[in-house]
């Protein structure tokens, strides 16, 4: 039986080709943009809503050119303040995440609790939220699958004196990480992952093969465990009981345990990654904050939420007006589209001092990095928890940790959805 | 019995509000998402109440304040 470790130890060309910004970014029909955040500041100088989707207010919008949660055609605002955001994201009813349903996403993903509102989304949250709260992430998360998978992974990459951060480290742990935990098995993390990834240009015929791979590679452990229980997500999701609007309770259906098992190893294993690499970009590019962190630890949370504060990897995210509705003074129709943009509303002058600024040092408010209101990231404590032991253990073991000069200098590359390094490389020792 | 909500670690996703509809609610205004003041004093006949909101605060921001400490 080859186990989790053994797996990690093994050079894996695979994981350089599947976590890639500028692959990930044009496969999903986007253009690369540089840069976004003066334009951002610009836009947001102007008002606190616009009319106009993220794209063509950032002059970005051609024929052809295709941005995650554009819908072309239809009506379009682009929330850009703090408030405006944050609002919105709270105003679930209002400002409705039944949006999936109309830029496609739940037919092509599926149909799971991202796209739901009020009772419906709660009745669905509810019973799985306890596996991911701040005590999960420190205690069973960690002790389960994180520690291990971060000591592997640095013992491996301590021994060279050069590395690619980014791909060794950053984008080997999330997907293991979330994987293990709900009970894949070592070998098949990496063709899960492939399967759960599909191009915008691919076939009707090669989606269909993918997600009939991914349905019978959770359906299997699904099986598994309703025979005998192991200590995993799958297994807890099993015994969960699902409240309902009368009441009562029931367990989870099998297809109900799949869509919510495809949508939490597809954002844990997609996001985290390339938001730790912008945490170390961050680090590597401030020696001096960098050193003051490495003297003093407990300023490691509040780094991890400077870095998603500075730069979110991910810029936007999409609602729908459920009603006619007022946002920080705009008037929004039923059935626009409203683009929250958290590239600009981490950025919001009248809430952060000097805020293009990246500062450990400053005093912590809430961004809406992982969002607000009832869609808060699910798994934003497992993933800082994730971001800080792998930050801990590259101050730890990584001494005098520079950029490798014999590379190009990084860069932090992506469209205006899923953005990050393009590589870390370093020199250590 | 008092409870305590952090303005900076609430994320308004209103689950102290699905579960505990008699204590707590959305405040108007977008720093400000939760209905109890600081150190809200919580009448006896709502502590259950109040607990249970605490418990379900995905964040852990919602604190009770022992009667001793306040």
């Amino acid at each position: 039986m080859i186990s989790y470790a053994d797996v990690l130890k093994q050079e894996d060309d695979r994981v350089g080709e599947l976590f890639d910004v500028e692959r990930e970014t044009l496969d999903s029909g986007s253009i690369l943009v540089e840069d976004p955040f003066p334009r951002l500041a610009q836009l947001l100088e102007t008002a606190p809503v616009r009319k106009g989707t993220l794209a063509e207010l950032m002059g970005l919008a051609a024929p052809g050119r295709v941005f995650i949660h554009h819908m072309p055609g239809l009506p379009t605002y682009t929330a850009l303040s703090f408030g405006a955001v944050s609002r919105a994201f709270i105003e679930n009813e209002t400002f409705s995440s039944h949006v999936y349903h109309t830029t496609g996403a739940t037919a092509a993903v599926g149909h799971s609790m991202i796209a739901e509102v009020g009772a419906a989304h709660r009745s669905l949250r509810a019973p799985i939220q306890p596996l991911f709260t701040p005590e999960a992430a420190e205690g069973w998360w960690s002790k389960k699958i994180i520690d291990e998978t971060v000591e592997t992974l640095i013992s491996t990459i301590e021994r060279k004196g050069g590395a690619d951060l980014f791909v060794e480290l950053c984008a080997r742990m999330p997907v293991h990480v979330v994987s293990a935990g709900f009970g894949l098995a070592p070998e098949d993390i990496i063709p899960f992952r492939i399967a759960l990834t599909t191009p915008r240009t691919a076939s009707a015929e090669e989606r269909t093969q993918k997600r009939q791979t991914v349905e019978r590679m959770l359906s299997e452990v699904i099986q598994a465990r309703r025979r005998k229980r192991e200590d995993d997500i799958i297994s807890k999701l099993i015994d969960a009981e699902m409240e309902l609007d009368d009441g009562s309770s029931r367990p989870f259906t099998d297809q109900e345990i799949i869509e919510n098992c495809k949508l939490i190893v597809l954002a844990g294993g997609g996001t985290t990654w390339r938001q730790l690499g912008i945490t170390l970009f961050a680090l590597l590019e401030n020696p001096d904050q960098f050193e003051a962190l490495k003297a003093d630890r407990s300023l490691l949370g509040r780094a991890v939420l400077e870095a998603a504060r500075w730069h979110p990897t991910d810029l936007l995210f999409p609602r729908q007006a459920a009603a006619d509705a007022t946002l920080e003074g705009a008037e929004i129709p039923k059935g626009a589209i409203v683009h929250l943009c958290l590239g600009s509303a981490n950025r919001d002058p009248s809430r952060w001092d000097d805020p293009a600024k990246f500062d450990i040092m400053r005093p912590v408010q809430r961004s809406v990095a992982f969002a607000a209101g009832p869609h808060s990231c699910l798994g934003q404590h497992v993933s800082r928890q994730e971001m800080v032991t792998a930050l801990n253990a590259v101050m730890d073991r990584l001494a005098n940790l520079r950029w490798d000069p014999s590379k190009p200098r990084a860069k932090l590359v992506g469209g205006l959805f899923a953005r990050g390094p393009n590589a870390l490389p370093v020199v250590f020792g | 019995m008092k409870i305590r909500v952090s303005a900076d670690l609430c994320c308004g996703a209103q689950r102290c509000v699905a579960v505990a509809p008699d204590v707590f609610a959305i405040r108007d205004g977008f720093n400000a998402l939760v209905g109890a003041a600081e150190d809200h004093v919580v009448p006896a006949p709502l502590e259950a109440s109040a607990v249970r909101g605490a418990r379900a605060c995905p964040e852990r921001a919602i604190q009770i304040l022992d009667d001793d400490a306040g």
